[in-house]
């Protein structure tokens, strides 16, 4: 077996190259650091080779901790006796930043006894801009094979591996050239073989230029960040809408040919309430997970992302965070775990830990089935504006508006109560090329989260549904549901939740739902099945508007849901992280509390007006 | 003799050249600043300066970087000719 390690700095496609030789799908985008940990996976045209992706780094020299952590794994791989060659991916339109790696990574492998291999990627880019490199010339002054290629397009990947595939030599001191040993005069050396080998003209440079002075502009930057965040959460309701409603369609189909072959009414009752009741109301809201990965997808891939994180630098130091802190936060729209892991790009030990603080507050995607269910079970689905706004997106807009700011107030007073720190590490952050999205990669990077999604929560949801139906339907066969064990169980915890407006089985709900969120729905759609008793299946959101619940407690179960920590893998990756259960339990409790306070006082607020 | 200034002072379009870093600046960052290719003697193009306090952007050869005032201002420049 053939070992590859695969290595570059960030943003210089290495990913995407990896992908390429090994026909996985790790994620990829147009954003420096996104790769965390490594990744292993094997060549998909020659099983014997064994791909290692690294996260990308700027230099042998660690600045923060997710950086310290790649360097050492790449080191201890070094180290490894097992047979390997170094793959060092740099972008060839930047030759001088990665060559400076590169010449670090050359002398390290030459004392570890292991080949290298150059991929200078991104060639199509620079053919688009007639820009040339010189890869002969450039080889050869360095003394390391080198392959011009694109991993975009596929360009050269075939040369690279047959490459790969040969006993490589390792790497001998150049003749003509300086030993570089410090960091001086490797980039002294990596910009003179830039300059003489690498790509001449400022197209590229200039082109960014031009859409850096519109998108960071102090009023076009500032409407146009703004324009960009509204249409991301209009598209969840807006694009996703059909596709949800084939889904409802199709479910329903479904339980209109099975139901009718089942005899058994004990078997009955369950397909018709756990079944398509319960896990069939949490799949319809799936369309809207895969488009807000979309979403975010495009976003980083245009290279928008780090301008955003730019723009939004000096407002989020108003909080103690940093604008590194944005990529993170944005990634836990999707879902904190990401999010958690996103947080290593930044440096500042302290800024890093405000970040773990605000992540699961973001509203992320465990969180918008419950939203949606609310929201359209409460909201008319009007549209005002001449058309342009539809009320049900404005609202899913506020409420995430809403997951913000909850997360930004608590990282502004604990700062506050901490007190400025002088030695935070300073942002410094660099600015991919802007380019068009691949969509390929992004529909499949949509439609894996969409599938992981499911298959994660899958599982729990299905349990906790077996389990809430059969104390629900027992021991009277589903006749009265007040009078089963549920039923029970629920009265008793009803108390806890009668501030609130919500009856026992909101209550039931709730407190399932500490699992995973998206439990909840799925618990509500089991409960009203066995209450409802009938065969045809109904949307949720109808049966929540049957049951009578006061528009205050719908209200309430939003800002619960948008501050409650409940998400047990969330907290077990921030154990992970910070390598203790101090800062997961204290979160666990004190968003609890916050939430059920702040849920029980809006209850009373808005019932409190609408009796005036 | 060149005026000095600092990296933050630059306004976009403007090109200068770094003459050092201010000694209170740590080793650490300087040897990042080094790396990202901010070294003495690099000509530094300001290629966005956002308004209200935002970080700006410094062209060093091929490659963009955004960096905030804190660190900017420990980056004194000279003019440069040329």
């Amino acid at each position: 077996m053939k070992r590859i390690l695969v290595v570059g700095s960030p943003n210089s496609g290495k990913s995407m190259l990896f992908n390429r030789l090994t026909g996985l799908n790790q994620k990829v985008a147009n954003f420096p650091g996104i790769t965390v940990n490594t990744h292993t996976g094997h060549s998909r045209h020659y099983p014997n080779m064994e791909l290692v992706d690294f996260p990308g780094v700027y230099s042998l020299h660690s600045l923060s901790a997710e950086e310290e952590t790649a360097i050492e794994v790449f080191t201890r791989a070094l180290a490894d006796e097992h047979p390997a060659v170094v793959l060092c991916v740099v972008d060839a339109t930047r030759l001088e930043k990665g060559l400076q790696f590169t010449l670090q990574v050359i002398e390290a492998a030459r004392s570890a006894g292991k080949p290298v291999v150059i991929a200078a990627n991104m060639i199509d880019t620079l053919r688009k801009h007639q820009m040339q490199l010189d890869a002969v010339g450039l080889a050869q002054a360095i003394g390391v094979p080198l392959v011009p290629l694109s991993a975009r397009t596929g360009e050269g990947i075939e040369t690279l591996e047959m490459l790969l595939l040969q006993q490589l030599p390792v790497t001998e001191e150049p003749k003509d050239a300086p030993i570089a040993r410090d960091d001086g005069a490797y980039r002294n050396q990596a910009e003179e073989l830039a300059q003489r080998y690498g790509p001449q003209g400022d197209l590229l440079i200039e082109s960014t230029g031009r859409a850096d002075a519109f998108f960071l502009h102090s009023i076009t930057g500032g409407v146009s960040f703004f324009l960009i965040m509204y249409l991301l959460f209009q598209s969840i309701f807006t694009w996703a809408t059909p596709v949800m409603d084939g889904v409802e369609a199709t479910l329903m189909w479904i339980a209109g040919q099975v139901m009718p072959w089942v005899g058994n009414s004990f078997v009955r009752d369950f397909l018709n309430d756990a079944i398509f009741g319960g896990i069939g109301a949490f799949l319809v809201f799936v369309p809207q997970i895969f488009m807000l990965t979309l979403m975010v997808g495009v976003m980083e891939d245009s290279g928008y992302l780090a301008r955003a994180a730019v723009i939004c630098h000096r407002p989020l130091r108003l909080f103690g965070l940093t604008g590194k802190s944005f990529v993170p936060m944005l990634s836990g729209v999707a879902c904190a775990i990401p999010g958690i892991y996103a947080a290593r790009t930044i440096e500042s030990p302290r800024r890093r830990w405000l970040t773990y603080l605000a992540v699961p507050l973001m509203p992320c995607s465990a969180r918008l089935p419950v939203y949606a269910l609310l929201i359209s079970a409460f909201i008319p689905a009007d549209k005002v504006l001449g058309g342009w706004v539809g009320l049900q997106g404005l609202a899913m807009f506020m409420i995430y508006l809403l997951g913000i700011m909850a997360g930004l107030l608590v990282t502004a007073l604990v700062s506050r109560v901490q007190g400025e720190q002088t030695d935070d590490a300073p942002f410094v952050l660099e600015m991919p090329p802007y380019r068009l999205p691949g969509w390929v990669p992004l529909l499949r990077n949509a439609w894996d989260r969409s599938r992981m999604f499911v298959y994660r929560a899958g599982p729990v949801i299905f349990w906790v549904t077996l389990v809430v139906w059969l104390l629900g339907y027992f021991p009277n066969m589903g006749e009265d549901l007040s009078a089963s064990w549920l039923g029970a169980i629920g009265l008793l915890l009803e108390p806890v939740f009668s501030p609130m407006g919500l009856d026992w089985k909101y209550g039931v709900a709730i407190i399932a739902s500490f699992l995973a969120r998206e439990v909840f729905v799925g618990t509500l759609g089991t409960l009203f099945g066995i209450e409802g008793a009938e065969d045809n299946v109904i949307s949720l959101a109808e049966r929540v508007q049957a049951s009578g619940l006061p528009v205050g407690s719908g209200f309430a179960l939003l800002i619960f849901f948008a501050i409650a920590a409940q998400c047990v893998s969330t907290l077990a990756t921030l154990r992970q992280e910070t390598g203790s259960w101090k800062l997961p339990i204290q979160m666990f409790i004190s968003y609890g509390l916050l939430a059920y306070v702040a849920a029980v006082a809006v209850y009373q607020l808005v019932e409190g007006m609408a009796a005036l | 003799m060149s005026s000095e200034s600092t990296l933050w002072q630059m306004r976009r379009g403007e090109q200068r050249v770094i003459e050092r870093f201010t000694s209170s600046m740590r080793d650490v960052y300087q040897t990042r600043l080094v790396e990202l290719g901010f070294g003495p003697g690099t000509v530094v193009m300001c290629m966005a300066a956002p308004s209200l306090g935002a970080p700006k952007l410094y062209r060093v050869a091929s490659s963009v970087f955004s960096l905030e005032k804190d660190i900017a201002v420990q980056v004194t420049t000279v003019e440069h000719n040329g």
